[in-house]
């Protein structure tokens, strides 16, 4: 009986469910889940002359399937700057012809440290939807409250499963300005809509619909390169009769940024500047003093990130971190502005968004347009950008995540420039191989030099840094194995790849056993031993985005290796090239006395491949894979 | 999941032992004037050394609540030598329990120039409720430097434990490691040292009984190919064994198989086993065997199992309702269905073989963390926890290491092996047909792949709960790994249901591909490297003495067939580097084994490989026949063959 009851008392929803699963799984015969609905609603009213800002969030899941169950593990990650309020959450659990209700009861706070950081107050409310099943639906709400008018964050409409329908809407009254940008590709899809609220406020309404799950594609840039997206920013607020600036633009922006740091530096000159003066000791050039300032910073500051509250906006004191020995890219960037003006040079700390974010300061003007901090030395003329939380960066090579990203410049309270990072040009990252092979046998005896520059040398210095053992010869034979698995590294020298200021210079004596076919008094040889894009084509079809790389490079690659005595050159490969300003090789083979030599050059001069530019990307492909196919072939003479 | 275990026996303890008069704490410090230590220059080069590692338990009676505290101190002093180092010590985490009283903590850098800086209190961090982690303590440690020593010491009064664990090795050298137990004549305590770890006896001083063990120069235990790294890490366990006056040992396997018999089948719960088989229609089947598989095909699709305990995660009546549960609620679940049924069979409960070695000799409760049920009239197990497994094999990870096996109803507990499966019900069969492109320029290959025991179970998983995009994916690792220039031109599954993971049949994927990089031009020849069909073969090297035994995640068998027909006008050359023996014996037996043999019949040429690991478990001081075997399948792979025209 009580059964009964209770199963009456859940029966909330007499619709049909069976209608609109048939249709769901007619239009999304593939998928496990889908949103129904997924809506945020920005409130904005002024309480008591300051703004009260609160986000409502609703999502309704809709579940076609019970493959894929993760997503009833729900978790609303907020920080200190929100709260979360009213959350409610349920599941609507097929019951025969109809659903009964079951609501979440169990609601977990927990930290939620985002990567890479050591220590922040961002929690996560963790709950999981009950009864998730087969035509099962849940539904969550919250309310965001939101304390700094200037975070307001952003709102994507797609999502990791299909959703039918995805709204954005804001409320604001009068005294209340805001501004807006959608981006991602097919933002003409999204219908807007002006109307008022009953009580005189402006409603401004984004709905899509229908959008496809989002795609995960490799070496793809981040989302918000293409997924559609809004963000909102308040301009104004007329506040007790006073119309105050929010963020209009980048000059409200970096107003605010400005007071942030207004006074970070309170005490410690006295200490600071002793510690400067004793690092550039009998340095006379800016340069050399420049130099030895970043190299102090980077050797002796250990990357270490805290961000509680506004210490995820604004940077220590510099002498405390300096005594601390460790801090976050905001604390590196301030204490080596700071180090590097005692020493007498123009430096400024420096909003940065990494690429990962494709906003410029013009058309987002709000903290969503940056991640990260560095700082901007003028040095001869140039503006050069010092990463430190790269270590193993020079001045000259800003790191590779910034590259061609907009840098905003404190230079005072009252000015900054925007400026852009520029994008190393492949000449700077250069790998350079030149090996002089014997044969001996079946294998192959080798003798040669290899030269890592910019940011492949980089990579290289934290390969270095990452080894858990103390012998340096397996860095060594990982960074040069050719040929195949059994390369052995019989000798090197190398200088230290962890100095920054020089490249990584190897000089080797290898063994690649088993390279060398030998039939019926013939050697086949291929020389193509390190196949860079040994890949297969692009497939047009499938892929959507573009095709991100973190550097340009240039590798060169110079083969040469004796014929034995008694035999001769029968085959000699047939030489290749394709070249585009984006990508291109050549390959290139001479024969001069007892030697044959190929040069080899394979390199890529663009950070990203467009869709547009696939076609010619697969032809380079396949002229290059066809070229490595090309095979020496040495014959005993007659 | 070990977590609700001694949350049982923490509350069992608490209210089963009567203290003795209050005691108090042996106090421990760090050196107050502090010099750096001096290195010998292989451990000046390691990325860093730890110099001590001293851990403290001490017993002692609590004046109030009638019974005992622990006191937990940890000393640690490493010596960082470079940026890695430094990074990877500079960083604390205190895992701190509900209830536990933090006595001291402190930490301090010493420089180069042997400057100390001691930690400011303010900059300790309380992070709640990480993850599934519990809660922490955390601080960066201020002023470290390369070539600097970091130091810090703790102390945590938590209610006393009756078993626990310490592990000491890991990737850096320890100079010194220390640990000492301090109990009463009321708490007698067994320990026992895994892989080399000593033990010692117990020292009466007054009121107190000590036991001190000390390790010089630990070496550094480095990750290393088919190793159980964790498993071979130099560790203690220790366990309470009797209290004062009695000779009885306390916590014996039989205890333990009491225990999980009453809390698995004697759980209180509206869970109405009879109502849940009928409820999904097992009842109506005709075999014992079908209807396990019945409940096992139900409860692994349709309940989540989540790694956490709390309110309802363990309850069987709750599980179902919600569909979301733990593993010892999903255990209940079977348990009680089992028992409906009247199936003979037993529960076991034993350890990840990755994680530790599950030794008969000492009851480590730390061990008895996963579940199964073991049938002995079939001889099948059934893993409640491993959702990609039906009846049948122990899931790979638990096979071949010892488990607590209880009886049901009696709950006698006996420690035996859990059977792995053999190599040849692994198998992995492929049949690979080679044609050539009339202008030479590229070859198909055309493949007959199959797969039989855990790997077919695995496959089968991946193909069930793999999206579009990276079953694509999996299907070409498994068709063209290491060919990244192969275009897959078709492909289909057979017998790729995950229900058929109940079954010996082969999991099959058929299909071609064209590739280029595998026929390459030597001017009027051409190269075939028909090795690479076979796909990446590692190779192994033996640059430093290899530290632990070799270990696989199970024994398996390789059956490959390769052929193809020589184009019209060519001859084949080098055929005679296909044929390859090389075999691992011990006392009469195959331990491992790899054989390529060929033939040649008119235009025809057919390449066979067979290789096998008999065993998942080979002792290292075969490292050197077992390299040659693994190393004979690389050479195998580098396998290329030239297609001479003909004269």
């Amino acid at each position: 009986m009580a059964k009964y009851l209770i199963a009456i008392l859940f029966a909330t929803l007499p619709v049909s469910i069976w209608a609109q699963d048939q249709a769901l799984l007619t239009q999304f015969p593939k998928e496990d889940v889908v949103y129904l609905e997924m809506t945020e609603h920005l409130s904005i009213s002024i309480l008591d002359d300051s703004l009260n800002i609160k986000n409502m969030v609703k999502e309704r899941a809709h579940y076609l399937t019970s493959n894929d169950l993760s997503l009833s593990r729900e978790r609303i990650y907020y920080t200190s700057f929100s709260e979360i309020e009213d959350l409610s959450a349920f599941t609507e659990v097929p019951n025969g012809k109809r659903s009964k209700r079951v609501d979440v009861t169990d609601f977990q706070v927990k930290a939620a440290t985002s990567g890479g950081v050591f220590f922040d107050d961002n929690k996560k409310m963790e709950f999981l939807f009950p009864g998730v099943m087969t035509g099962a639906t849940t539904q969550m709400e919250y309310t965001e409250q939101i304390k700094d008018p200037r975070m307001l964050g952003l709102f994507f409409f797609n999502y990791f499963v299909p959703v039918l329908k995805a709204e954005y809407s804001v409320s604001f009254p009068a005294e209340v300005e805001v501004a807006y940008v959608l981006l991602g590709d097919n933002t003409d899809k999204i219908k807007f809509k002006e109307s008022k609220l009953a009580n005189g406020d402006k409603l401004y309404t984004w709905t899509a619909e229908n959008l496809p799950k989002l795609k995960f594609e490799g070496n793809a840039p981040s989302r918000t390169y293409f997924d559609p997206h809004i963000i909102l920013h308040i301009t104004t607020a007329t506040l007790a009769g006073k119309k105050e600036p929010i963020l209009r633009n980048t000059d409200d922006l970096y107003a605010w940024y400005a007071s942030l740091v207004e006074e970070i530096n309170p005490e410690g000159d006295a200490e600071l500047k002793a510690i400067v003066e004793e690092v550039i000791k009998g340095k006379t050039t800016e340069r050399e003093k420049a130099v030895a300032i970043f190299k102090w910073v980077q050797d002796n500051i250990n990357y270490i990130a805290f961000e509680d509250g506004m210490g995820g906006f604004i940077p220590r004191n510099a002498i405390d971190v300096c005594t601390k020995k460790y801090g976050d890219c905001k604390d590196m960037a301030n204490l080596l502005s700071q180090m590097l003006r005692f020493g007498g040079l123009e430096a400024h700390i420096t909003w940065i968004g990494t690429r990962s974010k494709p906003y410029t300061y013009e058309k987002v003007p709000t903290p969503i347009v940056d991640n990260h901090m560095i700082t901007t030395l003028v040095l001869d003329g140039d503006t050069l950008f010092l990463d430190a939380t790269g270590k193993y960066q020079t001045i000259d090579l800003p790191t590779d995540m910034i590259q061609g990203k907009e840098a905003l410049i404190g230079i005072d309270k009252d000015h900054y420039v925007v400026k852009k990072v520029p994008v190393m040009p492949m000449e700077v990252n250069k790998v350079t191989d030149s090996i002089h092979l014997v044969i001996n046998s079946s294998d192959l005896k080798g003798s040669g030099r290899a030269i890592w520059k910019g940011y492949p040398k980089v990579d290289a210095a934290y390969a270095y840094y990452k080894k858990d053992r103390s012998d340096d010869q397996r860095f060594v034979t990982a960074l040069l194995t050719k040929g195949n698995n059994k390369f052995k590294t019989d000798n090197f020298t190398m200088n230290d790849p962890l100095d920054a200021s020089l490249p990584l210079i190897i000089d080797y004596e290898c063994t690649i056993p088993d390279f060398v076919k030998s039939v019926a008094g013939k050697y086949y040889i291929g020389l193509n031993m390190y196949k860079i894009l040994n890949t297969q084509p692009i497939d047009k079809e499938k892929r959507t985005y573009s095709f991100e790389f973190d550097y340009k490079i240039d590798n060169n690659l110079v083969t040469e290796i004796d014929v034995p005595e008694g035999y001769q050159v029968e085959y000699l490969p047939t030489s290749a090239t394709f070249k585009d300003e984006l990508f291109g090789f050549s390959i290139s083979y001479s024969q001069l006395g007892n030697k044959v030599k190929q040069t080899k050059r394979v390199y890529i001069n663009t950070l990203m491949l467009e869709p547009s530019q696939f076609d010619n990307w697969n032809e380079f492909l396949a002229q290059l894979n066809k070229a490595y196919k090309e095979t020496l072939v040495l014959t005993k003479k007659p | 999941m070990r977590k609700p275990l001694i949350i049982l026996l923490a509350a069992f303890f608490a209210t089963s032992v009567y203290a003795s008069p209050n005691g108090g704490y042996t106090q421990h410090d760090w050196d107050s004037l502090v010099t750096l230590s001096t290195l010998t220059d292989a451990e000046a080069a390691d990325n860093a050394i730890i110099l001590l590692d001293t851990r403290i338990l001490e017993y002692t009676p609590s004046s109030e609540e009638g019974d005992f505290f622990m006191y937990i101190t940890r000393h640690k002093r490493i010596r960082v030598n470079n940026d890695n180092g430094v990074d990877e010590f500079n960083k604390v985490f205190v895992p701190i329990r509900e209830d536990d009283e933090v006595i001291t903590l402190k930490a301090r850098s010493i420089a180069k120039d042997g400057t100390v800086k001691v930690l400011n209190e303010e900059s300790i961090k309380n992070l709640e409720n990480y993850e599934d982690y519990g809660s922490f303590a955390l601080f960066a440690i201020e002023g470290v430097e390369k070539g600097g020593e970091i130091e810090y010491i703790y102390t945590i009064k938590r209610t006393a434990e009756i078993f626990g664990r310490e592990t000491y090795q890991s990737n850096v050298k320890i100079k010194e490691a220390n640990f000492t137990l301090i109990t009463t004549d009321e708490l007698k305590f067994g320990t026992y040292g895994y892989n080399g770890f000593p033990t010692g006896e117990f020292v009466k001083d007054g009121e107190r009984y000590t036991l001190n063990i000390k390790v010089e120069n630990m070496p550094a235990l480095y990750e290393e190919e088919y190793s159980a790294t964790d498993a071979c890490k130099q560790r203690l366990a220790y366990k309470l064994i009797g209290r004062g006056g009695e000779s009885t040992r306390l916590y014996t396997w039989n205890d333990a198989a009491l225990r999980y018999l009453s809390t698995m089948y004697g759980y209180e719960t509206d869970f109405d086993a009879a109502n849940f088989i009928k409820g999904i229609k097992a009842h109506k089947l005709k075999t014992e065997e079908e209807k396990i598989l019945a409940i096992e095909k139900y409860l692994k699709t349709n309940i989540a199992i989540k790694e956490e305990s709390g309110p309802g995660l363990s309850d069987p009546s709750a599980i179902v309702a919600r569909r979301y549960g733990n593993e010892t609620g999903m255990t209940r679940i079977y348990a009680m269905c089992l028992n409906e049924l009247g199936v003979r069979h037993q529960l076991v409960v034993t350890c990840n073989r990755n994680d530790n070695k599950f030794v008969a000799e000492f009851e480590d409760y730390y061990n008895l963390d996963e579940y199964l049920f073991y049938f002995p009239e079939t001889k099948k197990y059934l893993s409640p926890s491993n959702i990609n497994l039906r009846l049948g094999a122990a899931p790979s990870y638990l096979a071949g290491n010892n488990g607590l096996f209880v009886t049901v109803p009696y709950g006698f507990g006996q420690v035996r092996e859990i059977q792995p499966m053999k190599y040849d019900e692994n198998t992995v069969k492929l049949d690979a047909e080679i044609l050539f492109d009339k202008n030479m320029e590229y070859v198909t290959v055309k493949k007959r792949q199959s797969w039989t025991g855990h790997t077919a179970y695995i496959y089968r998983f991946n193909f069930e709960y793999a999206d579009d995009e990276n079953k694509e994916l999996f299907i070409r690792e498994l068709m063209a790994s290491g060919l990244d220039d192969a275009v897959i031109k078709s492909k289909t599954t057979v017998n790729d249901d995950i229900e058929a993971n109940a079954t010996a049949t082969p999991l099959e994927l058929n299909g071609e591909y064209t590739c280029g990089s595998l026929l390459e031009n030597a001017g009027s020849s051409y190269i075939l490297n028909v090795g690479d069909i076979i796909g990446p073969q590692s190779e192994l090297y033996q640059d430093h003495e290899r530290q632990t035994d070799i270990s696989f995640p199970y024994p398996k068998e390789y059956l490959h067939h390769i052929y193809f027909t020589i184009p019209a006008g060519y001859t084949v050359k080098g055929l005679d580097d296909a044929k390859i023996t090389k075999k691992l014996e011990s006392k009469g037996e195959t331990l491992a084994s790899f054989t390529s043999t060929y033939t040649q019949k008119g235009n025809v040429v057919e390449i066979n490989v067979h290789e096998f690991y008999a065993v998942a478990d080979i002792p290292k001081e075969f490292y050197e026949g077992f390299r040659s075997v693994i190393n004979a399948a690389s050479d195998f792979q580098k396998v290329a063959l030239v297609l001479e025209p003909n004269k």
